[in-house]
């Protein structure tokens, strides 16, 4: 189905990505982020040179300004996925404009800004988000780390973990408790930089997929943070911070499980016309054409409540509770649609050489991370029922 | 010093191409792409522009309304204004009337250096460069496979099959560029958002004082157009007695490919 959120500036923009991936996100060049467990940085500053990262940054900060309308952003990430290597890459754009930029841009001090935007506009300054701790994910309320008060900032012991880009990182914004109990104001956000005394990367973590993507361990014993790396300069606004900005988190998810659906379904289309199998091409089969059909259908639905949903967020309304149905929604469509698009690749639909293969591994996790889809349909429930 | 590159815009090579057997022209509907050759030929005068301040990259097109988005793309690849010639008059234009238009144009937009493709994709005529220089009187360096642009000089190597030849001429000139020049670059968001702002002027035939249909010049027409026939089934030799390696030496030797 024809979308119609796009206009010609989207499309030319789509040009530009479709360039560089021509040029920069190569079969060599996804095999090394692989092999390195992370997509390098020269490609990462190339990037950001043609503004396909440091979309969310502020204008007056060097970016693309489009902070509030993720139009561009879906175009990066359909681009990328479409051409079956970049996926790794844009996981980790996807960490700095929707994870990592927002935190800056939306709720930091003047003085955070122009230390640290103009910096992840070229990407010589790449973010990552810290929540998740090995003792508490879901409930996000119960992590321990912990940042105490001292003369001129805070002492943080503790540790995370599952975070993304967490290796190549320069500046981490991490969740930690300033305060007593479990109060949503009990917490805050701090960057936590690179090369912080006693900030420690953990081990490489060996994940079902994405492995082009750095995951890591993050722990911290007795790092002095100063002050002015609270994020906002105020105490307690933490939780209410990232609350705000799940809306762009759960909606990136859903925009990606969508262009992973198109893109597989492309790639399905492309495999069985190319497919024979007893005498025939294997698109010719009455179960394969049904299947496709059924793939193709449920592409036009989530994009039509996707794009929808990034009209919402463009006008600021996208609700929380809006964007958990997106997140859990789209990405079991998604899971459906790789696990149909492997099964009708036969035997190479299980051969990592083949994108579905490594799509549907990356996939898994789109219903895992940025809040359970258990915890996304009880936050669904919460608000149609009124019941915690 | 305002350098003008001059940017067919050509149905877009990756897509399949088809010709229209009532018209003899293109079929334009599956897309429009800047030419590459034009790409690579705004490269080199975007790369002396880098490097020398007060120079301004104009780019000009004589093609189709649908043509703007690939002028925009030209646009925000770094060129500084444009000029789109556009007209019922020219739809089928031979290469004399295009030549005759580009040089019209020329002087309405001004130019001290003028920077072409050796060949373009689609009508691949290879003329049109030396045929505008000659209109305006100017010397035309053709096929070049490197540039060296200077205040009041361009030079350059043409390489013949047994010979590298060295040329310049003062300005300004008309120079053509061949596939031996580095890739041209391409945008970024800022490029494409710069470029809505830059100025592309889309003017007429009327514009510039040529009347396409004047038949007191000569004009090639096209008379007739047919497709290629299809491709005959070729030989097939099957090794059904083990001497098929020696029928196929003999098919190749027969046909002059070895
Ligand atoms: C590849 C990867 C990248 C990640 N990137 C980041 C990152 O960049 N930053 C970050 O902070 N985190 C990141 N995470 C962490 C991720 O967000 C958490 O793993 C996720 O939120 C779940 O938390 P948990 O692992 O502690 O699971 P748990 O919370 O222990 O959940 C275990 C199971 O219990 C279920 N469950 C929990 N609570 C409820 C409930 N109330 N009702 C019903 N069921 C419930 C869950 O749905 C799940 O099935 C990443 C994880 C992975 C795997
Ligand atoms: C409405 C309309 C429809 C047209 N339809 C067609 C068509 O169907 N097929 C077709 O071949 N041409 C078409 N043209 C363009 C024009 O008629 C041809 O460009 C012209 O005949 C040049 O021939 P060539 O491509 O063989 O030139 P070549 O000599 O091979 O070109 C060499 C170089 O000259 C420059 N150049 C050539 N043509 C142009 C141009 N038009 N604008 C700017 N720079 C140029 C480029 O730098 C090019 O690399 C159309 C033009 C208009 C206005």
């Amino acid at each position: 189905m024809q979308r119609d959120i796009y206009d010609e500036d989207h499309e030319a923009f789509r040009e530009v990505v479709k360039e560089f991936v021509k040029r920069y996100v190569t079969p060599e060049k996804a095999r090394q982020w692989d092999a390195d467990g992370e997509v390098d940085r020269a490609t990462m500053k190339a990037a950001a040179e043609h503004g396909i990262v440091g979309l969310s940054v502020p204008e007056e900060f060097g970016g693309a300004g489009m902070l509030m309308d993720y139009r561009f952003r879906s175009v990066v990430n359909e681009e990328l996925i479409r051409s079956g290597h970049g996926s790794a890459l844009a996981g980790a754009a996807g960490i700095q404009d929707d994870l990592a930029v927002p935190y800056l841009a939306h709720f930091g001090t003047d003085a955070q800004k122009a230390k640290w935007l103009p910096k992840m506009a070229t990407a010589e300054v790449l973010g990552a988000l810290a929540m998740t701790e090995p003792g508490a994910g879901s409930d996000l309320r119960g992590v321990r780390t912990t940042a105490k008060k001292v003369d001129g900032g805070y002492v943080v012991n503790g540790a995370k973990t599952f975070i993304s880009s967490g290796k190549t990182a320069d500046i981490v914004v991490t969740f930690v408790k300033t305060g007593e109990g479990n109060r949503p104001d009990a917490f805050s956000l701090l960057i936590l930089e690179d090369g912080m005394e006693g900030f420690e990367h953990g081990k490489k973590l060996h994940k079902m997929g994405f492995p082009g993507h750095d995951t890591a361990e993050l722990s911290f014993s007795d790092v002095f943070v100063p002050d002015e790396n609270l994020i906002g300069g105020v105490e307690g606004r933490g939780f209410v911070h990232l609350m705000m900005n799940l809306p762009l988190e759960r909606l990136s998810i859903g925009a990606v499980a969508a262009a992973v659906g198109e893109a597989a379904l492309e790639w399905t289309l492309d495999y069985t016309t190319n497919r024979e199998a007893f005498g025939k091409q294997v698109v010719d089969f009455q179960n394969t054409r049904f299947r496709l059909a059924e793939m193709a259908t449920t592409v036009d639905v989530m994009w039509a409540y996707i794009d929808r949903a990034m009209n919402l967020y463009r006008k600021g309304e996208l609700s929380a509770d809006e964007a958990a149905k997106v997140k859990f929604w789209c990405t079991e469509r998604e899971w459906e649609i790789l696990d149909q698009g492997v099964q009708l690749h036969g035997g190479y639909g299980y051969i990592l050489e083949y994108p579905i293969a490594r799509a549907f591994l990356d996939a898994r996790v789109h219903r895992i991370y940025g809040g359970t889809n258990e915890v996304m349909r009880e936050i669904v429930a919460r608000s149609i029922t009124g019941r915690k | 010093m305002r350098i003008v590159v001059l940017v067919k815009v050509v149905p877009d090579t990756n897509a399949e191409r088809t010709l229209s057997l009532e018209t003899g022209l293109t079929e334009r509907a599956t897309g429009l792409v800047a030419d590459e050759i034009g790409e690579r030929a705004l490269e080199a005068a975007l790369t002396y522009a880098d490097a020398h301040e007060g120079t301004e990259v104009h780019v000009l097109t004589v093609g189709p309304a649908e043509a703007t988005a690939s002028i925009r793309k030209c646009l925000a690849m770094g060129a500084a204004s444009a000029t789109h010639v556009v007209d019922d008059g020219l739809v089928g234009a031979d290469l004399g009337l295009t030549a005759e238009v580009v040089a019209a144009a020329l002087g309405r937009v001004g130019y001290d250096l003028v920077v072409a493709g050796n060949q373009s994709t689609d009508g691949m005529g290879g003329v049109l460069p030396a045929m505008v220089a000659e209109h305006l009187g100017l010397p035309s360096l053709t096929n070049l496979a490197a540039v060296d642009i200077a205040d009041a000089e361009v030079s350059g190597t043409r390489v013949a099959d047994d010979a590298a030849v060295s040329l310049s001429a003062p300005l300004p000139a008309v120079v053509s560029v061949t596939e031996a020049l580095p890739d041209p670059r391409f945008p970024g968001f800022k490029g494409i958002m710069a470029a809505k702002k830059k100025p592309l002027e889309v003017i007429s035939l009327a514009d510039l004082g040529i009347d396409a249909d004047d038949l007191t010049t000569s004009r090639s027409i096209m008379l007739a157009v047919d497709a290629r026939p299809p491709r005959g089934a070729g030989v097939k030799i099957t090794d059904d007695d083990g001497e098929a390696g020696v029928r196929l030496a003999a098919f190749l030797a027969e046909n002059h490919l070895i």
